[in-house]
């Protein structure tokens, strides 16, 4: 990233090829559409590119691109607003490659909850179940404070698990 | 064991839970219900990975972000040509205000025997405040000058 800082180029192409592939898949579930997550991976990079030199090394820099990637997308929303969001198509979603109707079933249950979650939440619960952050690194990403971090999880958790047999 | 630990020490490890999450889980409905949902949370991780950007979207991601990292680390023309004019224009100041006392100075020593002293200062602050504003008006638009020979609007500037 010291480099990306003094304008190397070739630095900078290595890390859009080495991070590009999870950042859009975070995308394309964050926003629920791979057209939005295309055009928010290329602004995310161009952010990237515009900020290099305002990064900190004490932060790890997957954590400050999914914050970038995350603002993004809530700018996003934010123009667009809430109604127009709930329109957005939820088959956008990949279809999970088991051949288990019930498991498909399950699945897609599962996706349409966490679909159905408010951005804030849907949030957390991507970051640390999709992207496999820790709290820490979470709080960093998002610029909130890890307690925020662990209830807005559990507060999103409790949420999913509702119609799971027993409503928390 | 409480609801509220047992289901954060679920979402820690729900795999391999404690013994006492086990014994919590074995007569607790929600908890048993929690750990279902991070079952198949962590089972739609597997099953579903969305499809990666195209080639295509990659070369063009790169491409933008190369560029946009040029723009970033390049000198920025309007200043690199405002800062020339404008060291050059302060250098002229000092000429500009030796060159004012002098014609001040004169104007005192030859008038002096000839015209009132009021009026002289008069002439004088009249002179002051002229070659004052001339050269604000001038310092002020140098900006906009250059914005103007580079065909960048002056607001940007």
């Amino acid at each position: 990233m010291k480099r990306v800082a003094e304008g190397d180029g070739e630095a900078l192409a290595a890390l859009v090829e080495r991070h590009s592939a999870r950042v859009h898949a975070y995308l394309t579930r964050y926003t629920r559409s791979r057209e939005d997550a295309d055009d928010l991976l290329q602004e995310t990079w161009i952010r990237v590119a515009r900020s290099a030199r305002r990064f900190d090394p004490a932060h790890r820099f997957r954590t400050w691109l999914y914050g970038i990637a995350t603002n993004l997308g809530r700018d996003l929303f934010r123009r667009r607003g809430t109604r127009e969001r709930a329109l957005l198509d939820i088959n956008a979603q990949p279809e999970p490659s088991t051949s288990n109707e019930a498991s498909i079933a399950e699945r897609r249950e599962v996706r349409d909850r966490i679909a159905g979650l408010p951005d804030r939440m849907r949030e957390v619960v991507l970051l640390r179940y999709f992207e496999g952050m820790n709290e820490a690194e979470m709080a960093a990403a998002l610029g909130i404070a890890r307690g925020t971090v662990k209830s807005r999880l559990h507060t999103a958790l409790g949420r999913l698990r509702e119609g799971y047999g027993v409503t928390g | 064991m409480n609801c509220r630990d047992t289901q954060r020490s679920l979402e820690s490890d729900h795999e391999r839970p404690s013994s006492a999450d086990l014994e919590h889980l074995s007569r607790c409905a929600e908890c048993t219900a929690h750990r279902a949902l991070l079952r198949e949370l962590y089972a739609e991780v597997h099953a579903s990975v969305p499809a990666p950007p195209t080639p295509a979207l990659l070369s063009r991601t790169e491409e933008r972000a190369r560029s946009a990292l040029r723009r970033a680390n390049a000198p920025s023309p309007l200043r690199r040509e405002i800062l020339l004019p404008l060291g050059i224009a302060l250098f002229a100041l000092p000429i500009a205000l030796a060159q004012g006392w002098l014609w001040l100075s004169g104007l005192f020593l030859l008038g002096e025997a000839w015209l009132p002293s009021p009026f002289l200062t008069g002439i004088s602050f009249f002179y002051i405040a002229t070659v004052g504003l001339t050269l604000g008006a001038l310092y002020a638009s140098l900006p906009f000058a250059v914005a103007y020979a580079n065909r960048v609007q002056p607001e940007t500037s």
